[in-house]
C-alpha cells in the first residue's frame, strides 16, 4: 500500500470511529453525571412519585454518602407513566391513519399524482416540533378544552379513564393527539416505500386470478408487510418517546401526580428535563442536576431499546 | 353465473369500495390536520412578517414591535458551526463505510450504531453537550449549541454518504484502479465527485433537520436578547425564541413567534424540496 493510501485509510477510519466513540462517551458522561443520583435514589427512582428539590435554604445533609438538601427526593414514576401513556395513545391514533394513508398512496392514487402526494407527506414529516407545539398551544387546546373534551367526557361518563372531569385542555389526550400528528407522516412515508417495494409480479398474479385491489392489499401485500409495519410503528414510538418541545407546550407539565383520566395533565421524561433545568441549576448540592442526568440516562436507554428493536425489524433503507 | 356467486361478487366489489373509501378518508383526515397546521402558520405568520422582522432585535417584554434579526443570525451561526463540525467527519466516516467496510461485520456494527445515534432523543444529546462543554466552560454558548446539533448532523451525513457511494458502479472503481490511480484519489476525486449530488442531499437534509431543533439548544446555546458574535456566549436562535415567545402572555411576542415559525417551516420545506430535486437529477445521471 502506498503511504498516501495508508494515511487516507487511517484518517477515514478515525472519522468512522467517531460514531461508536460518541455513543460511548455519551453513555459514560450520562452515567457519570447520574451516578450520585443513582446512589442517592436507589430503585425508588423508578417506582415513586416524588420529585422534590427539598428545602433550598437549609443546610445540605448527607444521605447514602451523597450531599443533598434536607427533604429532597427524586423519583419519576409519574414521568414514566406520562411518557408511555402519551406515546401509546399517539400510536393508537397514528398507526391506523398512517397505514390507511400509505395503502391509499401506494395503491389507489394515480401514478402521476402519487409522487406529489408522497412528497407532501414527506415534507409534513419534517415540520419542526416547536411549530406543532405552537399550533397545539394557541389553536388546538382552546378548541379541545371548550368544544370537544366537555362533550366527550359527558358522553363517555361511565367509562373508566375516559369520563369527566374534562380538564383544561392541557393533558394526556392532547399530547397524544399532537404526537400522533407528528407520527402519521413518518409511518405513512416509510410504509408506502415498503408497499411499493412489493414485487409487481405478485400484484399481477393477484389481478390475473381476478382478485380485487383490496383483496390484493389484504391477502398479498399486508401479510408481507407485518415486520416492516411493526418496525415503522416502533420507530414512530421511539420518536414519540423522545419528543420534547411539543409535549412541553401542551401537556400541562404535571408534577408528582399520575393521570386520573385521559384529560389529566401529564409530563414526560424529555419535556420534564427542560422544564426543570432552571430550578435544578439552583440546587447548591447539584443533586437536582444529577437527577436530570438520571432521567436522561433512563430515556436514552429506553429509546436505545425501542430503536434497536425497530432497526432489527425493518429492512435497511426504509427509515427516515 | 348463479345467484350465489353474483351476490358473492357484489360483496367483494363492496368490500373493495369500502376499503378504498376508508383509505381515502384516512389520508384526507391526516392531511386535514396537517394542512390546518400549515394554514394557521402561514396566515398568522404572514400577518406578522415585515421588514422589521429581519432588521430589528427581539423586543423586551411586553414585546411590541421589534423583530427576530439576532435570532436569525444566531441560528445561522449555530447551524454553520454544526455543519462545519459534523459534515467532514460524516463524509469521512461514510467513505470508510462504503469503501473499506462495505460488507464486513465491523461495517454492519458501525452502521447499526449510526442508526441508533440517528434516532437518539435530541434532548439527551443536548444534556450530553451540557455536561461536556457548558459546565466546564461555566456558561451556555453558541459553540455548545453548534456541537449539540453536529451530533444530529453526523449520522444523517454518514448514512447518505455511505448509501450514495455504494450506488456508484464498481466498474468506475476498477477502471480507475487499473490505471494505477492511488485509492485515496479514486475515492476523493472520482467516487465522491460522481456521488456529489447525493452527498449534498444528505447535508441539506441534515440542515433541514437541525433548523427546527429546539430542545438541545435550551441546554446549550440558551437564548440572548441582544446581538452576540462571540461563539463562547449564549446566543438567540429562532426555534428557542419561538418557544420563549409562544409561552408568554404578550400578543406582540406571539405574532413574532408565528412569523418565526413560518420562516423556519418554509426553510425546512425548501431544503426538503431542493434535496429531492438534487436526488432525482443524480439518479438520472447514474442510470
Amino acid at each position: 500500500m502506498r503511504p498516501s493510501d495508508a494515511l487516507f485509510r487511517v484518517t477515514v477510519t478515525l472519522f468512522a470511529a467517531v460514531i461508536p466513540l460518541s455513543l460511548l462517551v455519551l453513555l459514560l458522561f450520562l452515567l457519570h453525571d447520574a451516578w450520585p443520583a443513582i446512589r442517592f435514589n436507589g430503585v425508588d427512582f423508578l417506582f415513586k412519585n416524588a420529585w422534590n428539590l427539598g428545602n433550598q435554604y437549609g443546610n445540605p445533609v448527607t444521605v447514602h454518602g451523597q450531599q443533598v438538601m434536607p427533604g429532597a427526593s427524586f423519583a419519576i414514576l409519574f414521568l414514566i407513566v406520562g411518557t408511555l401513556a402519551s406515546s401509546l395513545i399517539a400510536l393508537l391514533l397514528a398507526v391506523p391513519l398512517g397505514v390507511g394513508a400509505a395503502i391509499f398512496l401506494a395503491e389507489a392514487v394515480p401514478a402521476g399524482l402519487r409522487s406529489y402526494l408522497a412528497l407532501l407527506v414527506e415534507l409534513l414529516a419534517s415540520v419542526p416540533s416547536v411549530v406543532f407545539g405552537l399550533w397545539g398551544y394557541v389553536v388546538l387546546i382552546p378548541l379541545l378544552a371548550h368544544h370537544v373534551y366537555p362533550h366527550l367526557a359527558r358522553w363517555l361518563s361511565g367509562v373508566p379513564f375516559l369520563g369527566p372531569p374534562p380538564g383544561s385542555g392541557y393533558g394526556l389526550l392532547t399530547a397524544g393527539i399532537v404526537l400522533a400528528l407528528m407520527c402519521v407522516p413518518l409511518i405513512a412515508a416509510n410504509l408506502r416505500e415498503a408497499i411499493e417495494a412489493t414485487p409487481q409480479a405478485l400484484r399481477e398474479a393477484g389481478l390475473a386470478v381476478g382478485a380485487t385491489r383490496f383483496e390484493i392489499v389484504r391477502k398479498i401485500i399486508l401479510p408481507r408487510l407485518r415486520l416492516p409495519l411493526i418496525g415503522v410503528s416502533t420507530l414512530a414510538l421511539g420518536r414519540a418517546l423522545g419528543e420534547t418541545m411539543a409535549v412541553l407546550m401542551i401537556s400541562g407539565n404535571a408534577l408528582n401526580i399520575l393521570p386520573g383520566n385521559i384529560y389529566s395533565p401529564i409530563s414526560t421524561m424529555a419535556s420534564f428535563m427542560v422544564s426543570q433545568l432552571d430550578s435544578a441549576l439552583q440546587d447548591p448540592t447539584n443533586m437536582a442536576v444529577y437527577g436530570i442526568a438520571e432521567i436522561g440516562l433512563a430515556l436514552l436507554l429506553l429509546s436505545l431499546l425501542v430503536n434497536a428493536v425497530a432497526r432489527v425489524l425493518m429492512p435497511r433503507g426504509l427509515s427516515a | 353465473m348463479n345467484a350465489g356467486s353474483v351476490s358473492r361478487y357484489r360483496h367483494r366489489r363492496l368490500a373493495n369500495a369500502m376499503a378504498l373509501l376508508l383509505g381515502t378518508l384516512a389520508t384526507l383526515f391526516g392531511l386535514f390536520w396537517l394542512v390546518w397546521i400549515l394554514w394557521v402558520t402561514v396566515s398568522r405568520g404572514l400577518a406578522a412578517i415585515s421588514p422589521a422582522l429581519f432588521t430589528q432585535l427581539t423586543p423586551p417584554p411586553p414585546g411590541n414591535g421589534g423583530g427576530l434579526a439576532n435570532a436569525f443570525i444566531g441560528s445561522l451561526e449555530v447551524n454553520v458551526i454544526a455543519l462545519l463540525a459534523g459534515t467532514p467527519v460524516g463524509i469521512g466516516a461514510g467513505m470508510w463505510l462504503a469503501e473499506y467496510a462495505q460488507r464486513n461485520a465491523l461495517g454492519t456494527i458501525i452502521r447499526f450504531l449510526n442508526d441508533i445515534l440517528l434516532s437518539a432523543p435530541s434532548i439527551v444529546l443536548g444534556l450530553f453537550v451540557y455536561a461536556l462543554v457548558v459546565r466546564p466552560l461555566g456558561h451556555f454558548s453558541a459553540l455548545a449549541g453548534g456541537l449539540a446539533l453536529a451530533l444530529i448532523v453526523l449520522p444523517v451525513v454518514v448514512r447518505t454518504t455511505d448509501e450514495m457511494l455504494r450506488l456508484v458502479p464498481s466498474t468506475m472503481r476498477e477502471a480507475a484502479l487499473s490505471l494505477g490511480v492511488p485509492q485515496w484519489k479514486v475515492i476523493l476525486q472520482i467516487l465522491l465527485r460522481s456521488a456529489r449530488a447525493g452527498v449534498v442531499t444528505g447535508i441539506l437534509l441534515a440542515l433541514a433537520r437541525i433548523s427546527g431543533e429546539t430542545a438541545p439548544l435550551l441546554f446549550t446555546s440558551l437564548n440572548n436578547q441582544y446581538w452576540n458574535h462571540d461563539p463562547l456566549k449564549p446566543i438567540a436562535t429562532v426555534p428557542v425564541v419561538i418557544f420563549q415567545f409562544a409561552m408568554s402572555p404578550f400578543s406582540g411576542w406571539h405574532a413574532l413567534a408565528w412569523a418565526g415559525a413560518l420562516v423556519v417551516t418554509l426553510l425546512v420545506f425548501v431544503l426538503g424540496l431542493l434535496s429531492r430535486l438534487l436526488l432525482a437529477r443524480s439518479k438520472v445521471i447514474h442510470d
